[in-house]
Order: structure tokens, then C-alpha cells, then sequence
């Protein structure tokens, strides 16, 4: 493993050639292997199920070709015992294999694909290289003029599978690829999507989808009966019954099963070996409070192993878990830390430059198209350059240490290396120039292997002319580089969190349990928020009783100090040395932390339509809570109770899915149901979205015999008075016929809408979207930060959530907010901007271009300062200041300008 | 910010009988197939659209 | 004269520090900075066809005095540098007291009172070889094929002998440092500049800035149609990001990243 230096000659000399499962069968591996080019490690695997000398001790051709001597067919499976304090399973899903459900034809003609294979047929990286075409086609050129999808392949079925939760995620996946293939043809592609509910719940998902139906993507609401490749070859037929309930044929050049997730065998052999519980599903047992735990303590879980979720989901549950697993062994932290020795760096700064050239041959990866030694040299006729040699590895062991060597002898203050990306390999020469004792910005690389000798493999002559290029350039750059230092900032190793609802509480608890000091501040005069409000979880837990019960854990906690009827007046400073005061009616306190986790949650809108306001029986989810928590008598009386759902959610106005509402009007009619057995229960919805293990309790509700109604945002229902009650009129959908429906309480299901955060956003330099949520850095990767450093979010200030999503939120943000609370200083300088106040004439033009929120402006001098401690080396501000007042270190304008002529004096 | 200054200096260089000579596309680093195609493509274009006619004035002038 | 009773005040009242208008001097009329002391010289005000950058004179004088209050005598084309140099953070507006002078046609008065309006004549051989002043940057571009266009912008360009007088007195160039004088983009010492570099380097600093006061053609030795390209600049901010410079207070689309991306590369056409 540590030899292997990717170079890929295995493969190319590897006989055994079979289907790629990464790219779902639709493209050839070899025996020898990276199973994908994003793998990480970047190493070569072999396959022992095919490999020939594996199999059948044959060929072994890939042990004599190896260049670096990494492979040993001797090498023996070994046995390794780890001795650790917590254990996280994140062993993911498989997708389901249609291939048992004959009626959708997988397997039976080539252009019936799964989703994942459709998302390798859009890839640049694909068996296709990114082109849309029938895989049909032999040479990939013909290109599919009407693509379908069909959603629920595997999931909310107990028929033809045992699939009975939502995968959450299909949906979307499916709106994302219809949009990307149409993007990706050049003629145009009319694309479908066939479904039962469209599930787009997550954060400007259903923006996304309205946007995908404006541009033509088709959505049709119907469960396809069947799919079938047409005898004729011309494309493959599906007959499905439209909303109207006729029965209609279509025929389409590409079919996709959204195929649903599921928990492989292998996932589950594991969980029964730690005796862990499963569910019905086999995802992981969780409760809402504890959404990471396992039914054994110190084994945590997180991503889809515990129930249907998306990438951010997932990120969020990632972190949690390393949170949940960290707070009850936080005293063994850094007790296996090892101090690193690093040799005392040389001053250069009033040295002549004395390049050193070091031009890598990467086994025959580079030394075989290029001619090495010419380009060699050519480098030493170069100014500046004092020394050049060639390397058969310059990344190997033995290379570094004998360049160490060479910097220390020949008195080298710059160090070009000619290899391969300084995306993958800088870090390895910095650790080499800092082993020399030379400072590690004073080295610059030239890609000759990606952006020369791989490329221009057949013009080798002109190859080597482009690599003499490339390292004429590097060494005019690196003769203007200079030393950067880095300095430690002390961290203030505490946290504010703002918002006493379940998500700061569990922040703040979270943080506490780790050892660091927490300030939680709330608005009212009482932790608990939203929560006191509600009555149980779908999952039937009493959510007042664990509110209680966390608002004792948070008073009694020695390291958390609770601010009530508090708010933040004013914040200064950067990440780990916040200074931020408060201030209560009484008095104004304030205090120094180190990050601050916002979470100050949302609230329940106020309808403005339906009669709510004018009429008794007419509520809200939460005033319906506090009747069932109350056992209200007016529950007693009422024979037929309504919800209307998306009251207020996706409409013009606000174009976003509340998320929650679905499973609460469901689970409070469950309720209903079982109190009163005799009771009418209706639901009248848009889409139904009781994602991942939610959907049973749709089932649960079906089965009971609770009703429901679909209506579209044109045949909203109208609701009149009649007496105690009001009367609901609609057209349904089904009959095509008026229905009147007399109720005695009707609950709206009503948005939950973002509270104005204008002053916290100004105050901790964040961003908020067109809805008023707090916008994390990025959607996907990273959900609980902010682009400002040392501020994290959680909870419904982030979009309208569940419990346990605002609980893994709130772990999350906590476990995230460590990162730099563990640390007692952090590093500040090195690749970041820097101004020249001479140059500077204060304009500004700098400040909005930094996404970070680095650049301030000096009032008094009339010039912009940078915060290194924020800057993250862009180079933003540099592109945009008119005066080059401001400049990226190691990438300044004499340095590019250097590079330029170099480029152009050939 | 980059697509921003593209779109202007384009126009620009086309109010100056320049156009065609500046490209903006978004490729990412898993994309080397869509970078060559664009790359190749490119390079065609500007080498039918013949020599840079800025090079001549500005060694006319040089040479007095 | 109102405008002479104007300029009193602001200086009696202290409303002012100084305030900036035009005398006749030698029979010219030049800038002239009017303060307390001398408050009867305001008598010799004059409002003409002449123009100066007074907003440069101004930012220099707040550059020394951050505090200092300067009154201007400001026709349509300063309040929009004004405007200009308030976006820039480099005049502060809580400083600035304008008196002023409507020249630019309007219903109020239908004609111009300024060297701007009046069609320059431009020469037969310039017609036929170069880029006349008064076309519409459209027009010469729906008119001219690319050769001839960059022909005759080449033509413009040669003539130039980097005297950086369209510089010098642009009202809102303020950088300390100006690009036109950088060493890696414009060879010291060359004559005449590199075309078309020197003139599209000035003309891209100009985008979301130019405020279309004609200044820098008027003041050009080498009769090259300046405000005309610096036309085409602004159309082409207008078009594609709908933004006026100096307009309003309001941030240039240049200054300002945004959370979305609305502008898409355009298709490379082969």
C-alpha cells in the first residue's frame, strides 16, 4: 500500500478484463483496479475473485510491471485487535435490484437502466465520458429522445418487495437527472417522471422541482403497470393509467428505475454480530432523541444505516455520530497525540536565489514520453537554477530524504519539483523543504505528468518542448517566492449558543458533556421553545416529558451557564476569539468564546385563510397539540375532524415544503383515531411526504380507515361555517365530483416560517436565504457550517426540520464547533491576502467579493485590513482591486506576471 | 465575479473587431474529456480565424 | 445672481469650508477653491461652457481633511461623479453641499449648456478612416464589419501619446496607484503605447465607473473618441448587468458577488 504510487501500469499490462460494478455494469475493469477515481486511497487494488494468478496461479504480469515494487502475491489476510472507546457504523445502503420484478423489464433490454446506472451514463467520469446515449448503441453515438422515470422501485411496496419505508430521496434524484440529461443533449430531450407523491421536502427542493416543471420536465402521477422493450427495437413501451383513470400507452428510448435503498445482508450480519436492533426496514432502531445511538451503548450509527436519508442528512448524522461517540470518552482526547519535531528553519530572506530542480520520470509515467534528462538539462541553463537532477520517484521515501539531503548541501533556497499535481503531492515536498530546514512556501511544482506526458502521450518531441516550458516557468515564479510564516492565535476554548429550544439545548449539552464551558442564551424567560408546545413524536415519545427532562440535564450541568431573556447587543472578533455582549433587561454581561452555535429555531405562521381566526374550530397543529396533550373535552365531542395540509407552504409566496407537517396532521390523526375508534378522520393534501420510515405510519393511517383527498393548488378547498363546525367543500380528484364534508375541528397544517434574523446575521456576518433560513456554506457538504468561521447553525433556523433531524443537527454543529474548540491555539497566515496600504484608496470593491467576511475596512487610515485568521487564500479581493493594493501570498502579481513572460518568451 | 468580467470584456473586444477571442466555459476537475473537447475546439477556431492582427500592427509599428 | 447669494451662505453660515466653482483668471476660467476669508471674490463666480473635475479637487482636499466640508458647484455629470465617488467610499456625502447647475436638456431646459452637447465636427478623413465622435457605439457596430471596426479603432488608438491627460482628469479615477503606469502591463517608455492594451485597460477599469461626462475627450491632444468608447462600456454595463454608474448610491455589479449565479458563459460559436 505505502509503495504503490498509482502510476496504472498494472492495469495496463492486467489480461482479465470484467464488467465494472461502479459503473454498474456498463463499462469494463481490469483485475487490477481503483475501483473509482475519486478512491481515497489512491492505490491499485486486485480483484482475488478473477485475478489469474489469484485464481489459477497464471500470469502475475502485474508484480513484474510494477515499477515500484508495491505488489506481493504472498501477502497474507491478517488479523488486527483495536482497542476503542465508541464504535460508528456508517456502512451505508445498497440499492435495490429490480431484477426480480420481471413487470419493469430490467435486465431484459440494455436501455432499461437503474438510476445509478443513469447517473454513470451523465458522468464525466462514466463509461460513456459523459455523453448522453442509449447504451443500446454500440458506439455510444445514438442520442435518447424521451427518457422516463419511475419513481418508487423498491420502496413504499409490499408487494413486489419488502420495501415498505420511503428512500427519501428518489424524488429528487430523479428531478436532479431529468434536468442534468436535459442539459446535457443538444437536441431536445423531453423527459417524465412518473410518480405517487413528489417527495422534495429538503431545503429549496421544491424551488428545484418548479423550476425543472417550467423548463418541461412532464410529471405524471401514476404507478406504472408495466414496461416493456418493443419487439420492433423502437424503444421500449410502458402503459400506466393516468389521473383520469384511462389506460395509456407511451413509448420511450430510455427507462429509469428510481431505484430505493436499502440495508445490504452483509449490514445486517454485522448489526446481529453486536447485537444491535433493527427495525422492519433493518435500518438501525433509533429514537428521536437519540437519532445516532444503537440500541448498545457506545455503538453509534449514522447515514442511511439508520433510516432513508440525503447527502446533508447524512453529513449532519456523520458528525453527530463523532460527537455522540466523543462525549463520554472526552477525557482520553489528544492522551495519543504525538508530537512532531520539526528542525529550525533557515533564514533566507537576504540570500541570492539558488534554485534546486528536481524533475521526476514517475516510473515510465512522465520518463516515458518525455526525454527526462534533455528537460534536465535545459533547467540548469535556466537563471537562477544551481542544481537539477532527475528522479526515477521523486515523491519515494528514499527520494525525499536524499533531497533533504541535497537542499542542506548545496545551500538550495527554492525548490521547483517537475512531477505530477501539487493538489496530491504538495503537501509531501513542503514536509521535505520543512525537513531541510527551509521555509515550505519556497516551493513551486510543474505538472509535467497530467498536464503533459498524459496528454501528449503520442508527440513526445513536443511534449518534452511543453515540459522545458513548464519548468522555465516554475523557476521564474519560485526565483520571486519569499518565506511565509504562519503564527498561533490562542483559542478562547468556550462556546455561546444561541437559542434554548432542542437544538441549542443539545448543542449546548453536548459541548458541556465534552468539557467545554457553554453559554447558552435564550430569548424568553424559559428554555424549551417549540418543543413545550408540542405532544408526541411520530414515533409516539412524549415530547414534553423529554423537554423537561433536558432542561434539567442543561440547569444541572456545572459547565453550562444559562442566560434567560437575554439577547446579543453586540459581537466582535473571529473564530476563537469571539467577544460577544448580552444584554437582559436587568443588566449587560459579557463574554469571551471561542465559537457560537446559532439555533434560534422558527415558528408556526399564523394562517390567514380558511377561517382561521374567525372560527372555534378552526386551528393550528400547535393549538390542536395542546387539545390531545389537555385530553380536551372538545376532542370528546368531535365526531369528524379535518386537516388541511400546506397552508401557507409551497405556494408563490412561499415556495417551500415545511417538511414536518405530513407526519404530524398523520400522527395527531392516528391519534384521533385511537382515542375515538368512531370518529371521521379526513386529510386533504398535496403530496403526501412521509419520507423514510415515516411512510408506515401513512400506511398505519390508511389502514385505520382515516380518509384522504388530493387537491392541487387550483381547487384549493374552500371551508364555510356551519354552527360549532365548519363545512369543507372540494373537488376530488378521483370522482370528478364536488364532495361537502361537515367537520367539527378542522387543524392547518400551517407553515413554519423563519424568524427575522437580520440583526444576528448582521451581528455574526452570515447570510440568509430569499426565505429568511440561515444559508450553511455549502447545501451538501458542508450543512452546519457557516462561510464565516467559528459559527455553526442547527435546528429550524436552517430549515424546517423534525426533532431528531434538529438533534443530529444540533450534535452535529457541536461536534463541528470542537474542531476548533480542542485546539488551544489555531494557525494564522501562510496563502492569504495581504494589503498594501500605500496602494490602498479605501474603495471597498474588495469587501463584498470575500466570501469569507475577511476584509474590514480601517476607518481611520481610510484603507481595508485583512483578518488572516478568516482569509482563506481566494484571491478574490486580489482579482478585484483595481490597484493591486491587495495581494494572495505565494500567488502575488509579480509572481504570476513572472510566470506570464516566462510562458510567452519561448 | 469571473463570468461577470467575461461577459463585459467580450463585448468589448467585439465593439474593437475582436470577437470570438476570449472563451469562458465551467469544467470541472473530473471533466478532462469535456476539457479536451473544449480545448481542441477552441484552438481550431481561433487558428480558421487566422494570425492576430494586433501582432502585425504592433510590430509594424515597432519596426518604425 | 442666485447662485453667487448661493455660495455666500454656504460660506457665511459655515455650512461650508470651502467651495468650489470657477473664476476668471487671465481671461480663462479655472477652478477656483472660494473660502470665508475671501468671500467677496464668490462676485466673480462664473458658470460656463468650461469644465473641471471639480469632484477630483474635492477628493483631494478630503484625502488630506476627512473632516474638511466642501461645497461644489455641480453640473449633471458631477452629481453623478458624486454619486460615483459616495458608492467608492471616497467622499463622504455628510460633507458635501451641492449647488446646481442644470445643463444637460430636460423639460426643464430643452438645451444644453455644456461643450459636451455640442456635436464636435469631426474631420472627412477621420470619417472614412477612424471612429466618428457622435456615432452611437450601436450604430457603429451594426455599420461596420469586425475588420473595419478594428481598423478604425486601431487608427484611433495609434495616435495616442500616452499623456494620461484622459486619466488626469477623470473625475473617478482615484486608485494611488494607476494601471496604466504598471510596469507588467504597460512597457515603460514606449511610444506609442501597445495597442489596443493601454486603451482596453483603461476602458475595463472604466466598466460600473465611467459616469459619461465626456472629459476625457475633450481632453485628449490626440482627438481619439474617448467618451464615445467609454459609451459602448457603459451600454454594454447597461445591457448585461442593468446598471447606471451614478445613478444611484448603489454598488457596481463588479464589487458585488453574489449568492446566484443568473449569468451563463456564452456558447463558444465556431
Amino acid at each position: 500500500m505505502d509503495k504503490c504510487i498509482a502510476c496504472g501500469l498494472c492495469a495496463e499490462k492486467c489480461p482479465k478484463k470484467v464488467d465494472d460494478e461502479y459503473n454498474e455494469g456498463l463499462g469494463k475493469r481490469k483485475a487490477i483496479y481503483v475501483p473509482y477515481s475519486q478512491a481515497v486511497p489512491l492505490k491499485y487494488a486486485i480483484d482475488d475473485t478473477i485475478c489469474l494468478k489469484l485464481t489459477k496461479d497464471r500470469c502475475g504480469i502485474c508484480e513484474k510491471t510494477c515499477p515500484s515494487g508495491a505488489i506481493n502475491f504472498a501477502d497474507q489476510a491478517k488479523e488486527k485487535t483495536l482497542n476503542v472507546g465508541s464504535i460508528i457504523l456508517a456502512m451505508g445502503f445498497e440499492s435495490f435490484d429490480p431484477s426480480g420484478i420481471d413487470s419493469l423489464g430490467f435486465g431484459q433490454h440494455p436501455d432499461i437502466v437503474t438510476s445509478m446506472g443513469f447517473e454513470r451514463i451523465l458522468s464525466a467520469t462514466g463509461p460513456f465520458g459523459g455523453h448522453l446515449c442509449l447504451p443500446s448503441d454500440k458506439d455510444h453515438e445514438k442520442a435518447p429522445k424521451k427518457i422516463a422515470w419511475l419513481q418508487c422501485v423498491g420502496s413504499r411496496d409490499q408487494n413486489r418487495c419488502s420495501n415498505a419505508y420511503c428512500s427519501s430521496v428518489c424524488c429528487m434524484y430523479a428531478v436532479k437527472q431529468a434536468v442534468m440529461a436535459r442539459e446535457h443533449s443538444h437536441d431536445p430531450l423531453d423527459c417524465a417522471i412518473f410518480y405517487m407523491d413528489m417527495r422534495t421536502h429538503g431545503k429549496d427542493f421544491d424551488r428545484y422541482m418548479e423550476g425543472a416543471k417550467k423548463n418541461g420536465v412532464r410529471f405524471i402521477q401514476s404507478r406504472v403497470h408495466s414496461v416493456v422493450p418493443r419487439l420492433d427495437h423502437q424503444g421500449i413501451e410502458m402503459r400506466f393509467i393516468d389521473p383520469d383513470g384511462t389506460i395509456q400507452t407511451e413509448n420511450f428510448d430510455i427507462v429509469v428505475l428510481s431505484t430505493g435503498l436499502q440495508i445490504s445482508a452483509a449490514c445486517v450480519d454485522l448489526a446481529n454480530t453486536m447485537n444491535i436492533e433493527l427495525d422492519h426496514g433493518n435500518f438501525v432502531k433509533t429514537d428521536s432523541f437519540n437519532p445516532v445511538s444503537t440500541s448498545v451503548p457506545g455503538i453509534y450509527a449514522c447515514g442511511v444505516f439508520t433510516g432513508p436519508k440525503d447527502i446533508p442528512q447524512s453529513v449532519m448524522e456523520a458528525s453527530s455520530a463523532a460527537a455522540a461517540a466523543t462525549e463520554y470518552i472526552s477525557s482520553a482526547r489528544h492522551t495519543l497525540t504525538k508530537e512532531i519535531v520539526i528542525p529550525q528553519e533557515r533564514d533566507t530572506e537576504y540570500e541570492l536565489p539558488k534554485i534546486g530542480v528536481f524533475v521526476c520520470n514517475c516510473g515510465t509515467n512522465i520518463g516515458g514520453v518525455i526525454d527526462v534528462p534533455d528537460v534536465v538539462a535545459y533547467a540548469r541553463t535556466l537563471p537562477g537554477v544551481t542544481y537539477a537532477e532527475e528522479n526515477l520517484f521523486t515523491c519515494s521515501q528514499d527520494t525525499q530524504d536524499k533531497m533533504a539531503q541535497v537542499i542542506k548541501e548545496n545551500h538550495l533556497n527554492r525548490v521547483v519539483v517537475a512531477a505530477c499535481s501539487p493538489k496530491t503531492h504538495e503537501p509531501l515536498f513542503r514536509q521535505t523543504l520543512i525537513n531541510a530546514g527551509l521555509n515550505k512556501h519556497l516551493l513551486e511544482m510543474a505538472n509535467i505528468r497530467n498536464h503533459d506526458s498524459w496528454v501528449h502521450a503520442k508527440e513526445p518531441a513536443r511534449a518534452t518542448q511543453k515540459a522545458k516550458h513548464l519548468v522555465r516557468m516554475a523557476v521564474s515564479k519560485s526565483m520571486l517566492l519569499n518565506s511565509l510564516f504562519e503564527t498561533q492565535l490562542p483559542v478562547t476554548q468556550s462556546a455561546l449558543v444561541v437559542g434554548g429550544g432542542i437544538a441549542g439545548m443539545t448543542a449546548a449539552l453536548s459541548l458541556a458533556r465534552q468539557g467545554f464551558p457553554v453559554s447558552l442564551v435564550e430569548r424568553e424567560q424559559n428554555l424549551g421553545g417549540n418543543a413545550r408546545k408540542l405532544f408526541h413524536t411520530y414515533m409516539d415519545e412524549d415530547i414534553p416529558v423529554q423537554v423537561k427532562t433536558m432542561i434539567h440535564q442543561v440547569n444541572d450541568h456545572p459547565m453550562i451557564h444559562t442566560y434567560l431573556g437575554a439577547v446579543i447587543e453586540h459581537l466582535d472578533g473571529f473564530v476563537g476569539n469571539f467577544n460577544t455582549t448580552l444584554a437582559t433587561s436587568e443588566s449587560k454581561v459579557t463574554i469571551d468564546h471561542g465559537v457560537a452555535i446559532l439555533a434560534t429555531g422558527a415558528v408556526e405562521a399564523k394562517p390567514d385563510e380558511y377561517l382561521y381566526g374567525n372560527h372555534d374550530a378552526v386551528m393550528t397543529h400547535l393549538e390542536f397539540d395542546s387539545l390531545l396533550r389537555k385530553n380536551d373535552p372538545m376532542l370528546d365531542g368531535a365526531e369528524d375532524i379535518a386537516f388541511i395540509q400546506c397552508v401557507g407552504s409551497r405556494e408563490e409566496a412561499h415556495p417551500y415544503c415545511s417538511k414536518v407537517c405530513c407526519t404530524h396532521s398523520i400522527h395527531s390523526a392516528v391519534e384521533v383515531k385511537k382515542r375515538n375508534p368512531n370518529a371521521n378522520v379526513y386529510i386533504f393534501y398535496r403530496d403526501i411526504r412521509t419520507y423514510g420510515k415515516r411512510e408506515l405510519i401513512y400506511k398505519q393511517a390508511r389502514d385505520m380507515g382515516i380518509l384522504f383527498f388530493r387537491y392541487d393548488l387550483n381547487s384549493k378547498p374552500r371551508v364555510t361555517p356551519s354552527g360549532t363546525g365548519v363545512t369543507i367543500r372540494i373537488l376530488d380528484h378521483i370522482l370528478k365530483m364536488p364532495v361537502s364534508i361537515d367537520v367539527d375541528i378542522l387543524c392547518l397544517a400551517s407553515r413554519i416560517e423563519a424568524r427575522d434574523n437580520q440583526a444576528l446575521a448582521q451581528a455574526f456576518k452570515i447570510t440568509c436565504d430569499s426565505d429568511g433560513w440561515m444559508l450553511e456554506a455549502h447545501q451538501k457538504l458542508r450543512p452546519v457550517d457557516f462561510a464565516t468561521d467559528g459559527v455553526f447553525l442547527c435546528g429550524m433556523a436552517h430549515y424546517p426540520k423534525p426533532i431528531d433531524e434538529s438533534i443530529a443537527q444540533a450534535k452535529a454543529a457541536a461536534s463541528r464547533a470542537i474542531t476548533t474548540l480542542a485546539r488551544s491555539s489555531i494557525s494564522v497566515g501562510g496563502v492569504v491576502s495581504r494589503v498594501n496600504e500605500q496602494l490602498c484608496s479605501g474603495c471597498q470593491g474588495c469587501i463584498e467579493v470575500c466570501p469569507y467576511n475577511a476584509i474590514q475596512m480601517n476607518e481611520k487610515k481610510h484603507v481595508v485590513s485583512i483578518n488572516a485568521a478568516l482569509c482563506k487564500g481566494c484571491g478574490a479581493c486580489a482579482a478585484a482591486c483595481p490597484s493591486e493594493a491587495l495581494t494572495l501570498e505565494g500567488f502575488n502579481n509579480e509572481q504570476i506576471y513572472a510566470q506570464i513572460k516566462s510562458a510567452m518568451g519561448a | 465575479m469571473t463570468v461577470k468580467r467575461i461577459a463585459f470584456v467580450q463585448e468589448l473586444l467585439k465593439f474593437m473587431g475582436l470577437e470570438g477571442r476570449l472563451h469562458l466555459e465551467w469544467i470541472s476537475s473530473a471533466e478532462a474529456q469535456k476539457y479536451v473537447d473544449v480545448v481542441t475546439k477552441f484552438t481550431e477556431k481561433i487558428r480558421n480565424m487566422g494570425p492576430n492582427p494586433l501582432r502585425a500592427i504592433n510590430e509594424m509599428k515597432k519596426a518604425g | 445672481m442666485d447662485m453667487v447669494k448661493a455660495a455666500k451662505e454656504l460660506l457665511l453660515q459655515d455650512k461650508v469650508d470651502i467651495f468650489l466653482g470657477y473664476r476668471k483668471l487671465d481671461g480663462h476660467q479655472i477652478p477656483h477653491g472660494f473660502t470665508k476669508a475671501h468671500v467677496d471674490d464668490l462676485d466673480q463666480l462664473e458658470i460656463s461652457l468650461n469644465r473641471y473635475p471639480l469632484e477630483k479637487i474635492a477628493c483631494d482636499l478630503a484625502q488630506k481633511d476627512p473632516a474638511l466640508k466642501i461645497g461644489i458647484l455641480a453640473r449633471d455629470c458631477s452629481q453623478r461623479a458624486l454619486n460615483l465617488l459616495y458608492t467608492w467610499d471616497q467622499l463622504n456625502p455628510e460633507n458635501i453641499e451641492t449647488l446646481t447647475v442644470n445643463c444637460c436638456p430636460s423639460p426643464l431646459s430643452t438645451h444644453g449648456d455644456c461643450s459636451y452637447l455640442t456635436p464636435k465636427p469631426t474631420g472627412d478623413y477621420k470619417k472614412a478612416h477612424g471612429v466618428d465622435y457622435n456615432d452611437s457605439p450601436k450604430d457603429f457596430l451594426a455599420n461596420h464589419d469586425s475588420g473595419e471596426r478594428l481598423s478604425r479603432w486601431m487608427y484611433e488608438f495609434q495616435k495616442c501619446i500616452k499623456c494620461y491627460g484622459c486619466r488626469n482628469v477623470c473625475p473617478v479615477c482615484f486608485c494611488k496607484e494607476c494601471s496604466l503606469e504598471h510596469p507588467n502591463l504597460v512597457e515603460p517608455g514606449v511610444l506609442p503605447a501597445e495597442v489596443p492594451i493601454f486603451h482596453l485597460i483603461r476602458a475595463t477599469h472604466m466598466a460600473g465607473r465611467c459616469i459619461d461626462c465626456g472629459l476625457c475627450e475633450d481632453a485628449c491632444p490626440a482627438h481619439i473618441p474617448l467618451r464615445m468608447l467609454y459609451r459602448e462600456v457603459n451600454d454594454a454595463v447597461s445591457d448585461i448587468f442593468g446598471y447606471v454608474p451614478g445613478d444611484h448610491i448603489e454598488k457596481s455589479p463588479f464589487s458585488i458577488i453574489g449568492k446566484t449565479v443568473e449569468l451563463t458563459p456564452a456558447p463558444m460559436d465556431v
